[in-house]
């Protein structure tokens, strides 16, 4: 398949300026201001094809929403090149905005007061959408995502998993061919989350939109990209398979749990167990899967001791990408 | 694709926009008619100040407590009809500062335009009022045409120098305290009457902080007419425009955007 975005050697550094702390350097850095310069994307370079759903990964502040920005239009690159559907986004956002849908977890679109329709109906005007044609998308919309009901509601009172729907619904009337989504399932809970991530497949699935995510949720990117790009001090350090990821780094499963009784040790004696905090009532494990399933380990904690909880958790991110470094496994 | 960008289809957003927007106040009416009606009296406030001065001096260089009159008509009412219009004329920091610009950057629309009609702040609709209380009371008919176009160019002059003060958050960061007191010395000033400035502040009001064109100049010509001052107004109104658009364009390519859901600055 054709290459629809194609980036090459981007980066985008930003200008901070440097303060020594205290009244006293807030003084100096008036009279003789230092900057540094940072680089949030360092040397960026990717294509994407048309139908596929990218996961966007990386700890707080590795450029991951710097890179969706630059491509979208909003920010302008330090230096590189961006080609998006044949059109530069510095020079032709107003064009390219046609083909683009946006979602931006942390900055909502919709009207705070007012119901979502209304929003709808202004983004028509803002697209200059014909009304039937405009119609008819809304409804094939508002039945895909389940909102027949409340997109009649002030946003006010919807609950933060309708509202993102809602804010998704917004950013796909006009039909675009790319979506780009930062951190659409922030602040969600679990089966909102799973409602999202559904929703998002459907939508790959249906109208073969691409789609862009970033996320610092491994859970998210697992279920539904195909593809996954690793980003960390704005370098890209993996550009491959979610598959590859999943067998190579994410065999490792984290167990924590909290012990009613005080105990040195858990007297587990299983193959592929590690543990890797031990305090007073908590004990933290890592388990590997590959060698050991995670609901034996489960079940002989719960066999040979009185717990009060236990949570299984993915390694976080920041330590797949410590692993990626050592080149483990 | 196709796309046009026609001034056009601007006015029809813009006029989309100012529906929503009232209907988004509707959601709260005791406190949209408590915000007009405060701003009523607040200006009418200041015309009984004016009154009580002007029994007593009964005239500064020329301006009498009617000059005053009509300079609250144009003031209030260029100011209300931005307020109502452009009701993010004064947040431009803000919008900048809390990286909010991106919502008007994904969209297909001229950005700055796109920013500046998305707020409607209803309560300037006090103002619009006041202002052609003030006109019924002090034009004769034939001055309601010039009291029109005067108006939309002190108007056009307020928003581009928002904006202008707005823009400064691209190039110094922190710049909301600063842009607001800008723009705050733009409405005090205009709300004097302009006889009361000499040498270098007359030349201050009339050229870097404008608000002689915005309030002064426009009475000057509505109690007599002269081309040349017209001219000069219209000039002023469209150098202020063309320079915040420029400055603001510049500034878009510094915008570093942000996930801050809230700061603390």
């Amino acid at each position: 398949m054709v290459a629809i975005i194609s980036i090459k050697n981007l980066t985008k550094e930003f200008k901070t300026r440097r303060k020594e702390a205290g009244l006293k350097g807030s003084i100096k850095s008036i009279f003789s201001p230092s900057y540094k310069l940072t680089k949030a994307v360092d040397n960026v370079s990717f294509t994407i094809k048309k139908g596929e759903v990218i996961g966007f990964i990386g700890p707080n502040g590795a450029g991951k929403s710097t890179t969706i920005k630059m491509m979208s239009g909003i920010l302008f690159p330090s230096k590189g090149k961006m080609d998006v559907f044949g059109y530069n986004p510095q020079k032709q956002r107003k064009d390219l905005s046609f083909h683009i849908g946006t979602v931006f977890g942390q900055k909502p679109q919709l009207w705070y007061h007012l119901p979502a329709i209304d929003t709808y109906n202004l983004f028509s005007k803002i697209y200059e959408l014909d009304e039937k044609s405009y119609r008819s998308r809304l409804d094939y919309l508002v039945k895909l995502f389940e909102v027949e009901e409340i997109i009649f509601q002030p946003v006010r009172k919807l609950s933060l998993g309708q509202r993102m729907r809602c804010e998704i619904i917004a950013s796909l009337l006009h039909g675009p061919k790319v979506l780009f989504l930062d951190e659409p399932t922030i602040g969600l809970d679990l089966i909102a989350k799973k409602k999202i991530r559904e929703l998002l497949k459907r939508l790959n699935e249906n109208e073969k939109v691409t789609i862009v995510l970033t996320s610092h949720d491994m859970d998210d990117v697992e279920q539904i990209c195909n593809r996954l790009i690793i980003i960390n001090e704005g370098k890209i350090v993996y550009d491959g398979s979610t598959k590859d990821i999943r067998e190579k780094y994410l065999k490792y499963k984290v167990i924590k749990v909290t012990l009613e009784r005080q105990v040195t040790s858990l007297g587990l004696n299983l193959l592929g167990v590690k543990t890797i905090e031990n305090e007073k009532y908590t004990q933290t494990l890592e388990v590997d899967t590959s060698k050991q399933p995670v609901q034996k380990v489960i079940s002989q904690i719960l066999s040979k001791h009185k717990i009060s909880d236990i949570t299984v958790l993915d390694p976080p991110i920041e330590e797949i990408i410590e692993r990626i470094f050592k080149k483990e496994l | 694709m196709g796309v046009k960008i026609s001034l056009k289809n601007h006015l029809k957003l813009l006029m989309e926009y100012v529906k929503i927007s009232l209907a988004s106040a509707m959601e709260y009416k005791t406190s949209f008619i408590t915000q007009t009606i405060t701003m009523v009296i607040n200006d009418t406030v200041w015309i009984i100040f004016w009154i009580i001065f002007f029994n007593k001096f009964n005239q500064i260089n020329g301006w009498t407590v009617q000059d005053m009159f009509m300079l609250y008509a144009v003031v209030t009412f260029s100011y209300g009809l931005a307020g109502v219009f452009f009701g993010n004329r004064n947040k431009i920091a803000e919008v900048i500062a809390e990286g909010k610009l991106d919502f008007y950057l994904s969209l297909p629309k001229n950005e700055l335009f796109h920013v500046l009609i998305s707020r409607s702040s209803w309560f300037s609709m006090g103002d619009v009022v006041f202002g052609l209380i003030m006109g019924i009371i002090s034009f004769s008919w034939w001055q309601w045409p010039l009291f029109f176009v005067l108006s939309l160019m002190s108007m056009s002059i307020i928003i581009s120098f928002g904006t202008l003060a707005g823009s400064l958050a691209f190039f110094m960061g922190n710049a909301e305290e600063s842009s607001r007191n800008l723009y705050m010395g733009l409405i005090s000033f205009s709300t004097y009457p302009l006889a009361v400035f000499h040498g270098a502040a007359r030349i201050i009001l009339l050229t870097i902080i404008p608000a002689g064109f915005v309030s002064g100049i426009p009475v000057e010509l509505l109690k007599n007419f002269n081309l040349k001052w017209f001219l000069l107004s219209l000039i002023c109104s469209l150098v202020f425009i063309t320079i915040s658009i420029i400055v603001f364009k510049l500034g878009l390519r510094r915008y570093e955007s942000g996930n801050n859901m809230n700061v603390r600055v």
